[in-house]
C-alpha cells in the first residue's frame, strides 16, 4: 500500500532477495535501503581499483568481474551478489579490483556504513566475518555430524597426462573451470597441479609453457581413501597445509576434495545453504543441499545460539526451499495466470521452527480462478508440495497444504473462511484459526497476504465471542504443574517419562501472545515481535511482557539443550525433558517459568470468564 | 545561452516580487546553479501520477522523487508524497494502483509543493517526458504561489532523442517510453510502478544515457537543459 | 448410619465427583495438533445451560413459595420460564451477532461510550450481588440443617465453600461438572417427590399426582384436600388468588425481563459455536428445565399439605388434635436447632397449635378453643423442600440428596455469578477505568478480592434476608429489568439511541427500582429502617416491590426516549451496526471487499 513515505521500498524488495540481507527484518532493510546510492557502469569501466575496497557493492543489474593485482580474472559475480568484502578465492582471501563485465547498475554502500551494518547485525556479520578459525573450532565440536569424504565428492576428477604441455593443461582447467588437476602416468595418479602451482612454478619463473605439466606438478601428493572420515582429511589438511587433496578408490583416483569442500560441509553458515538453494537448477540439486539441512541444524542447536536466531534461521533456509521450487515449477509450468501469494502458516509464519517439520502452506490467488487456472495452480501446489516432501519437510497430516483445494483460493474465498471460523467457532474452526492466524507470504504477491491480514484481524478484533473460543483452546495447554505445583511428567512414546516442553510450555505461550495479537490487530506472526508490539500499543502490561519472554526464552533454551545431548549421544531429539536431567536450579527456574504461564493463563481465563 | 540568461532574469524578478521565504530561495539558488558534468551538478528526478492527462482539468495524486549527487541516486532522499487532490482517481488508477482511499491519506497539494521546492532547491530538474510533468507543476504553482514557476529541466527523453539523431539511429514512436528504454540500457525492470520508482527509474536512465553518450569523458549536461 | 453421617458422605460423594471431573478433565493428555476437540453435544450443552440457570432460588426456594403463596407463586414459573424463552429468542441471537458476549461490554460499544458501558457494569454488579445474597441464603438453610447448626453458622460455611470453589476455578467452566451438578440436583429433587406423591396419591408422577385424588380412599382431590385443610385453620385457600391482578403480570413482566441482564446465563448461549446449535441447547435446556419446574407446584402442595397434616393430627378444635409438641418429630427438632422453625407454646397446653391468627374471623374461633395465638412464630419457607422427605419420612439416603442437590443448585449459579462480578470489576472497571497498564497478577487479584468482596456482602445480606431466597431473587431480576433491559432493546431495535439517552435512561431505571424496594425493604436492607411497612395497602398501585422492575423499565424507556430526542443521534457507523444486526448470520453476504 503506497502511502506517504520517505524510504526505498523498491529497493527493500530486491534486497530481500540478497544473501545475507535476506536475514534482516524489513525495519532492518528499510534502514539499509536508506544508506544506498546506485551508479551506472558501462562495460568495461573499472568500477574500484582502490585498496581497502570502498564499501559493499550489490549488482542490481548486469555482471562484474574480479580480478587480482596483476589483471588475472578471479570470479565473476551477477545481479544480486555482492563484492568489496572479502572473499575466498579458492580458499584464499586475496585482494581484487573490481569492473563492468555487462552494463550494470550498482547498488554502493560506503564502508563505514557496510561496518556499521555488520556490528549490528550478528547474523550479516558473522557472514562476512573473516575468521575461518572460529568456524572451524566450532565445526570440530559436532562429532557426530562426521561424514565420510565420499560425501563430499561433486564431480569426477579433471585428469591430465603428465607428458601434456603446461599451456594445455592450463586451458583444459579454465574449461572446465576447475583450480586444479591431477596428473596421471598410465592411469595412476602421479601428481597434482593447482592454480597456485601455475603461477609460482610458471609464471613467476617464466618457465615455457610448452614443457610438460608433468614438471610442474606436486609428485606423488598425499590423499584420501573414499571411506576415511572428513575429520581426518581435515586433519592432514591442516597439518600439511594443504587445499586440495585427491580421493581414491584403491587406485583409482575418484575425484578431489578442497578445503573448502569441507569448510562448507562442516561448518557451513546457513546463509551460504540459502544461497545454494537459490542457485540450485533442479529438484535433485535441492535434494542434494537438504542433505546437508540435518548436521547444519544439528550444529546450530549445538552451538546454543540464541532462540530467536535459531528460529529465523531455520526458517530462512525452509523459505529458501519454498521459493526455489515455486520459481523453478514457475519456469516449468509457464508464467501464473493470474498474480497470487504463497503463504505459510504456523511456525514457518512465526519464523519459530528449531527443526525440519510438516509443511503448512497455502495459496492465494487475486480472484477466483476459472478452469485452466486452477489447473495451473493446482500443477504448481503439486510440485511445490512434492517437491518440499522430498525435501524432508513432509505433508502435513492435517492437510493444510495448498495441495488441498480448500487452502488453494482466492482472496474471497480466504475471507470467506475466516468468517466462517469466526463466525461459527467449532472446534475445528478454532483448531484451523490457531493454524491460519501465523500467517506470513513467503512469495508472490504480498498485498493480497497484507489485505487478508488486515481482515482477518480486523474480524477478530471485533468478535469477543470468537475470541473466547480461542481463549478455551489456549487453556486446554496447560503447564506441566499438578497440585500443589509438583511437576508432572508425560510418556514421550518410548517409555521414557519427561517434561513435554513443548506441548506445556511453548505451545501455551505462543497461544497466549497470539490471543494478544487478536485482541490488538496485529499483523506480525513472530512470537517476540507480537510480545514488543502488544507492548507498545499498551496492551500488554510491561512485566507481563518481559516475563512471557523470559520464559519463552528459558523453555526453549532447556529444550534444546536437551536436543543438542539426544543428538550427541546419537539419539533422535524429542521435546520430553526428564526432570532428572535438570539442575536443581534450573527445576527451580522452570518451575517459575511454568507458574507464569500459568499465571498468564489465569488472566486470560479472567478477561473471557472460561475459569 | 540566451535561454539560460533569460531564465536567470526570471527567476531573480519573480524572486524579487514575490517574498515567501522558501520560494526566493528555490529562485535564487536556481538562478546562481553552475550546470556542468553529472559528476558535479546536483539533480532531482521527479515523476508525478495524474488523474488523467490534461494539466487544466486533471489533478497530481502524487510526486515521487530522489537526489542526485557526483553521479549516484541517493537513496536517502527518497521521496513519495501522496496528494490528496479532491477529486476522484476514476479510471486512472489502473495506471497508478492508487485508489480514491489511498489518496485520501495524502496530503494538500499546498503542502506537497511546499516539500518538493524545498527539495529541489540547487538542483536542475530531470523528468522523463517533461513538458506533461512541468505543465502539471506550473499550473499547480499559479494557483499556490501565484506564478507559474520557471524550471531548468533535463529530459532523459530529449536527451536519447537527440542521442539518436546524432548516430542517425531510428526512433520509433515506442522506443522512448521509459521502460523500453531502460531495458535497452540493461536496467532492471521494475514490478511496482508509483512516482517514486520511476523517478528513481529516470535517475538510472540518466547516468546511463550520460554514460554512452560520453564513455571516455564526462558528458556536459547545458546543452540539453530545457527552460520552462 | 445417622442421618448426618450420611448427609456427609452424599454431600462428599457429589464434591469429589466435580472436583474428579476436574482434575480428569484438565490432567488428560494433550491432544494431537490437527485433531479438534470433539465439541459438546446440544443436549449435554442443554443440561449444564439447565444447571446454570436454575439455583437454589429454583430449587429450594420455589416449591417453598408455592407451598405458602399458592396459586399466586405460579408467577415465578411463568416468569423465568417466559424469561428464558425470550432470552434465547430475542437477545442471544443479536448479541451473538455482534460479537460481544458481555452485556456492558455489547453497551459500552453501542453506545460509544465509556461511561455507559460503566453504568452497565454498576448495574449488573448490584443485580449480581443481589442473586448471590439469595444463593447464599439458599447454602445456609441447607447447611444449617445439616451439619445441625444455627442459621447463620451455615451461612458462614456456605460461604467458605462457595469461595473456595469459585476461586479454584478449573470447575465451572467445564460443561461435565456442570451436568453432573444437573443430574444430583435434577435426581435430588424429582426422587423425594415421587416417593411423597406415591405415598399421597398413588401416582408415580408428581405432575400427574397434583391434579389426581387422594390415595386415603376418601376419594377427594388432592388439591382439594389441601384447600379443606388450610381454610379450616383460617389460611386463605390454597388456589387462591390474592395479589392484584396488575401486580402478577407486573412480577411476571419483571422476571422475564430481567432475566436479559443476568451475566451468567446469556454467557451459555455464546459457549456454542454454531447458532443452530445454541437453538437446540436452549430447547434441551428448556426441558431440563421444565422437569424441575413442573415439579415445583407438586412439590409445594404437598409439602404444605404433610406440614399441615403433621401438626394438625386431628380434627380441628378436638382437644388431641394438636401435635404433642414434646412428641415432636427429629425433623423438627433439627429445624428449631437452625432458627428457622420456632415454636412457642402460647396456650400452655404442650400442643402445637399451628393457625392463621391474622385471619380475624377465624382467630375469634380459635380462642373458642383455647388456642392464644400462632403457635409457629416461624415457619421459614425455604425450609419446606429440605424438610419435605423428612416430614414425608422418606429414608435417609433421599434426606441427604437433597443437600447434595440444593448445593449442586447454589454453587453452579454462584460460582458463575461471581466469576462475571470479578470480571466486571477487575477488568471493566480497574484495567478499563483505574488503571489500564495493571499487571495480570495484580488483575488476578483484584479478581479474587472482589469475589470475596461479593461472597462478604452477599453473606452478610443472606443473613438479614429481606425475603425469601426466590424473593431476593426476583429482585435482583427487578433491577435487572429496571436498569440492562431497556438498554440492550434499545440498543438492537432503536438505531437512534444515543449514548446520554441510554445512560439516563439506565440510571432511572436502576435508581428508581432501589429505591421503592429500600423503601419497602429497609436501606440497604437493614432491618428497621424501612419507609413503610411492606403490605399490599402500602404498595403503589399494590405493585409489591419484586415486581417493580418492570415499572422500572418502563420508566427507563421512557426517559431513554425523551432525552435521546433532544440529544444528538448516534454517529453514523453506529447505526449502520445496528441496522445490521437485525440481519440473522448467514443472511448477510459473504464479506469481499
Amino acid at each position: 500500500m503506497p502511502t506517504n513515505y520517505h524510504d526505498a521500498s523498491h529497493a527493500t524488495e530486491f534486497l530481500h532477495t540478497v544473501i545475507p540481507f535476506n536475514a534482516l527484518l524489513t525495519d532492518e532493510l528499510n534502514s539499509l535501503a536508506y544508506k544506498l546510492e546506485a551508479a551506472y557502469y558501462p562495460q568495461g569501466k573499472v568500477i574500484f581499483s582502490s585498496r581497502p575496497a570502498p564499501g559493499l557493492g550489490i549488482i542490481r543489474k548486469g555482471a562484474v568481474r574480479m580480478l587480482d593485482d596483476k589483471q588475472k580474472f578471479l570470479d565473476k559475480r551477477s545481479e544480486g551478489e555482492l563484492f568489496g568484502h572479502a572473499i575466498y578465492f579458492h580458499g584464499e582471501m586475496k585482494d581484487y579490483v573490481v569492473e563492468a563485465e555487462e552494463d550494470c547498475l550498482i547498488w554502493h554502500l560506503s564502508a563505514e556504513d557496510f561496518v556499521e551494518l555488520c556490528n549490528a547485525n550478528v547474523l550479516v556479520g558473522e557472514y562476512f566475518s573473516s575468521r575461518l578459525k572460529t568456524r572451524l573450532s566450532a565445526a570440530t565440536q559436532v562429532k557426530h555430524s562426521v561424514t565420510q569424504v565420499r560425501d563430499l565428492l561433486k564431480r569426477a576428477p579433471v585428469m591430465v597426462d603428465a607428458d601434456m604441455s603446461i599451456h594445455d593443461a592450463a586451458s583444459r582447467m579454465s574449461a572446465e573451470n576447475v583450480s586444479s588437476v591431477l596428473v596421471v602416468k598410465n592411469q595412476q595418479l602421479c601428481g597434482i597441479v593447482t592454480d597456485k602451482d601455475l603461477r609460482h612454478r610458471v609464471l613467476a619463473t617464466g618457465l615455457d609453457p610448452s614443457g610438460a605439466i608433468g614438471n610442474v606438478m606436486t609428485a606423488n601428493p598425499k590423499h584420501m581413501a573414499v571411506d576415511a572420515s572428513v575429520d581426518e582429511a581435515l586433519l592432514l589438511m591442516m597439518r600439511e597445509n594443504y587445499h586440495h587433496l585427491p580421493v581414491m578408490d584403491d587406485d583409482k583416483p575418484l575425484g578431489l576434495v578442497t578445503a573448502g569442500d569441507i569448510l562448507r560441509a562442516q561448518s557451513e553458515h546457513p546463509l551460504r545453504l540459502v544461497r545454494d538453494i537459490y542457485k540450485s537448477k533442479s529438484i535433485n540439486g535441492l535434494l542434494e543441499l537438504s542433505q546437508r539441512l540435518t548436521p547444519l541444524f544439528e550444529r546450530m542447536v549445538t552451538l546454543g545460539r540464541d532462540v530467536e536466531q535459531i528460529g529465523r534461521m531455520v526458517t530462512l533456509i525452509t523459505d529458501a526451499f519454498t521459493v526455489r521450487l515455486l520459481q523453478l515449477s514457475e519456469q516449468h509450468l509457464g508464467e501464473p495466470p493470474i498474480a497470487y501469494a504463497w503463504v505459510v502458516f504456523g511456525s514457518q509464519a512465526r519464523e519459530e521452527q528449531t527443526a525440519r517439520t510438516d509443511q503448512d502452506n497455502g495459496l492465494v490467488l487475486e480472484r477466483d480462478a476459472d478452469g485452466e487456472e486452477a489447473d495451473y495452480f493446482a500443477r504448481l501446489s503439486e510440485l511445490v508440495c512434492d517437491g518440499l516432501d522430498q525435501l524432508g519437510y513432509v505433508y502435513c497430516p492435517g492437510e493444510v497444504m495448498a495441495l488441498n483445494v480448500k487452502w488453494r483460493v482466492s482472496l474471497g474465498g480466504w475471507k470467506q473462511h475466516f468468517d466462517g471460523w469466526i463466525n461459527e467457532p467449532k472446534p475445528k474452526s478454532v483448531m484451523y484459526s490457531s493454524i491460519f492466524f501465523d500467517i506470513r507470504c513467503v512469495f508472490g504477491k504480498s498485498r493480497l497476504v497484507e489485505d487478508l491480514q488486515a481482515y482477518a484481524s480486523k474480524r477478530a478484533r471485533e468478535n469477543r465471542i470468537f475470541r473466547r473460543f480461542m481463549a478455551e483452546n489456549v487453556l486446554t495447554h496447560r503447564p506441566p504443574l499438578g497440585f500443589f505445583r509438583r511437576f508432572v511428567q508425560e510418556d514421550d512414546g518410548s517409555h521414557s517419562e519427561g517434561l513435554n516442553l513443548k506441548h506445556r510450555g511453548i505451545v501455551p505461550i505462543t497461544d497466549l501472545v497470539r490471543m494478544r495479537a487478536l485482541e490488538t490487530g496485529i499483523h506480525e506472526a513472530n512470537t517476540f515481535r507480537r510480545i514488543e508490539l502488544a507492548t507498545e500499543k499498551g496492551a500488554m502490561n510491561e512485566d507481563d511482557a518481559s516475563s512471557l519472554r523470559d520464559a519463552l526464552i528459558l523453555i526453549n533454551r532447556i529444550r534444546l539443550e536437551h536436543q543438542s545431548k539426544q543428538m550427541v549421544a546419537g539419539r533422535k531429539p524429542t521435546n520430553f525433558v526428564p526432570i532428572e536431567e535438570l539442575s536443581p536450579l534450573l527445576r527451580r527456574n522452570l518451575k517459575a517459568a511454568f507458574m507464569l504461564v500459568e499465571n498468564a493463563q489465569q488472566a486470560l481465563a479472567l478477561r473471557y470468564q472460561v475459569l | 545561452m540566451l535561454d539560460h540568461w533569460r531564465y536567470q532574469k526570471r527567476c531573480q524578478t519573480i524572486a524579487q516580487r514575490f517574498r515567501q521565504a522558501g520560494l526566493a530561495d528555490y529562485l535564487t539558488e536556481s538562478a546562481a546553479l553552475e550546470v556542468d558534468t553529472i559528476a558535479n551538478t546536483p539533480l532531482i528526478a521527479v515523476d508525478l501520477e495524474m488523474t488523467g492527462l490534461d494539466a487544466r482539468e486533471n489533478q497530481i495524486v502524487a510526486i515521487g522523487w530522489t537526489h542526485v549527487d557526483g553521479g549516484r541516486i541517493r537513496f536517502a532522499a527518497n521521496q513519495h508524497l501522496l496528494i490528496n487532490a479532491g477529486q476522484t482517481v476514476g479510471y486512472s488508477a489502473a495506471i497508478h494502483e492508487l485508489l480514491d482511499s489511498d489518496v485520501a491519506h495524502g496530503v494538500a497539494l499546498e503542502e506537497g509543493l511546499a516539500t518538493l521546492f524545498e527539495a529541489a532547491r540547487g538542483r536542475v530538474w530531470l523528468f522523463h517526458h517533461a513538458s506533461l510533468d512541468v505543465g502539471f507543476l506550473q499550473r499547480a504553482s499559479i494557483s499556490w504561489a501565484g506564478f507559474a514557476m520557471p524550471f531548468m529541466v533535463l529530459d532523459t527523453l530529449q536527451m536519447e532523442l537527440s542521442l539518436r539523431q546524432q548516430r542517425d539511429l531510428p526512433v520509433q514512436h515506442d522506443d522512448l517510453r521509459l521502460n523500453k528504454l531502460r531495458a535497452h540500457y540493461n536496467l532492471p525492470a521494475y514490478t511496482a510502478h508509483n512516482a517514486l520508482t520511476d523517478a528513481s527509474s529516470t535517475a538510472e536512465l540518466l547516468l546511463a544515457i550520460a554514460e554512452k553518450m560520453e564513455p571516455a569523458t564526462a558528458l556536459k549536461l547545458k546543452p540539453y537543459l530545457t527552460y520552462f | 448410619m445417622d442421618l448426618k453421617t450420611m448427609t456427609f458422605l452424599v454431600v462428599g460423594a457429589t464434591f469429589a465427583l466435580y472436583v474428579g471431573i476436574a482434575i480428569w478433565a484438565r490432567a488428560s493428555t494433550t491432544k494431537e495438533f490437527y485433531v479438534a476437540g470433539a465439541g459438546v453435544h446440544p443436549i449435554a450443552n442443554g443440561m449444564a445451560t439447565a444447571a446454570d440457570w436454575m439455583s437454589a432460588a429454583s430449587f429450594i426456594s420455589m416449591a417453598g413459595l408455592i407451598a405458602f403463596l399458592g396459586y399466586d407463586a405460579s408467577v415465578y414459573l411463568m416468569g423465568w420460564t417466559g424469561g428464558y424463552v425470550l432470552l434465547a429468542l430475542l437477545l442471544a441471537p443479536y448479541l451473538r451477532k455482534f460479537g460481544k458476549f458481555t452485556v456492558s461490554e455489547f453497551i459500552g460499544e453501542r453506545y460509544y461510550s465509556k461511561a455507559a458501558r460503566m453504568v452497565a457494569v454498576l448495574c449488573l454488579i448490584v443485580a449480581s450481588i443481589t442473586y448471590v445474597i439469595g444463593q447464599m441464603k439458599g447454602v445456609g438453610v441447607a447447611f444449617g440443617r445439616f451439619l445441625e447448626v444455627d442459621f447463620h453458622t451455615g451461612v458462614a460455611v456456605g460461604m467458605a465453600i462457595v469461595f473456595i470453589y469459585a476461586v479454584m476455578g478449573g470447575m465451572k467452566g467445564i460443561t461435565y461438572t456442570q451436568i453432573a451438578q444437573y443430574c444430583v440436583l435434577i435426581f435430588a429433587y424429582t426422587v423425594p417427590a415421587v416417593f411423597i406423591t406415591l405415598h399421597l396419591t398413588g401416582v408415580p408422577v408428581p405432575q400427574i399426582g397434583l391434579g389426581s385424588t387422594m390415595a386415603d380412599g376418601s376419594g377427594v382431590a388432592l388439591l382439594d384436600k389441601l384447600d379443606m385443610v388450610v381454610t379450616d385453620l383460617g389460611f386463605v385457600a390454597f388456589t387462591a388468588q390474592k395479589w392484584s391482578t396488575l401486580n402478577m403480570v407486573l412480577l411476571t413482566l419483571s422476571l422475564m425481563i430481567g432475566t436479559a441482564g443476568l451475566p451468567h446465563v446469556i454467557m451459555r448461549f455464546f459457549t456454542v459455536p454454531k447458532v443452530a446449535d445454541a437453538r437446540t441447547s436452549a430447547g434441551w435446556a428448556l426441558v431440563f428445565i421444565a422437569i424441575l419446574y413442573t415439579t415445583a407446584p407438586a412439590v409445594g402442595a404437598m409439602a404444605r399439605l404433610n406440614l399441615m397434616n403433621t401438626i394438625q393430627t386431628g380434627e380441628v378444635g378436638s382437644v388431641d388434635g394438636n401435635m404433642v409438641y414434646a412428641d415432636r418429630p427429629d425433623w423438627f427438632r433439627n429445624w428449631e436447632t437452625t432458627g428457622l422453625l420456632k415454636f412457642e407454646d402460647k396456650n400452655g397446653d404442650g400442643r402445637v397449635q399451628y393457625y392463621n391468627d391474622k385471619n380475624e374471623a377465624f382467630a375469634v374461633k380459635a380462642a373458642g378453643f383455647g388456642w392464644k395465638g400462632n403457635e409457629m412464630v416461624k415457619v421459614d419457607r425455604d425450609i419446606m423442600v429440605l424438610a419435605n422427605p423428612e416430614i414425608a419420612n422418606l429414608p435417609n439416603w433421599v434426606i441427604a440428596l437433597v443437600a447434595a442437590g440444593g448445593l449442586a443448585a447454589a454453587l453452579s449459579t454462584a460460582a458463575g455469578l461471581l466469576l462475571a462480578i470479578a470480571t466486571a470489576v477487575s477488568h471493566d472497571v480497574i484495567k478499563g477505568m483505574i488503571s489500564p497498564d495493571i499487571s495480570e497478577k495484580k488483575e488476578l487479584l483484584a479478581s479474587r478480592l472482589s469475589m470475596a468482596g461479593a461472597i462478604l456482602v452477599a453473606g452478610y445480606l443472606g443473613m438479614n434476608p429481606p425475603g425469601f431466597a426466590a424473593q431476593v431473587v426476583a429482585l435482583a431480576f427487578g433491577l435487572a429489568a429496571s436498569s440492562i433491559f431497556p438498554a440492550l432493546m434499545m440498543g438492537i431495535f432503536n438505531k437512534n439511541m444515543d449514548n446520554i439517552g441510554a445512560i439516563a435512561g439506565m440510571l432511572t431505571g436502576l435508581f428508581s427500582t432501589l429505591l421503592y424496594i429500600f423503601w419497602f425493604k429497609g436501606w440497604f436492607f437493614i432491618p428497621g429502617t424501612a419507609m413503610a411497612a411492606n403490605t399490599p395497602d402500602n404498595w403503589f398501585m399494590g405493585i409489591s416491590p419484586e415486581a417493580f422492575g418492570a415499572v422500572g423499565a418502563m420508566l427507563n424507556f421512557a426517559v431513554a426516549y425523551l432525552v435521546s430526542k433532544v440529544t444528538p443521534p448516534p454517529p453514523e457507523h453506529i447505526q449502520h451496526l445496528v441496522e445490521e444486526i437485525r440481519v440473522p448470520i448467514g443472511a448477510g453476504k459473504a464479506q469481499d471487499h
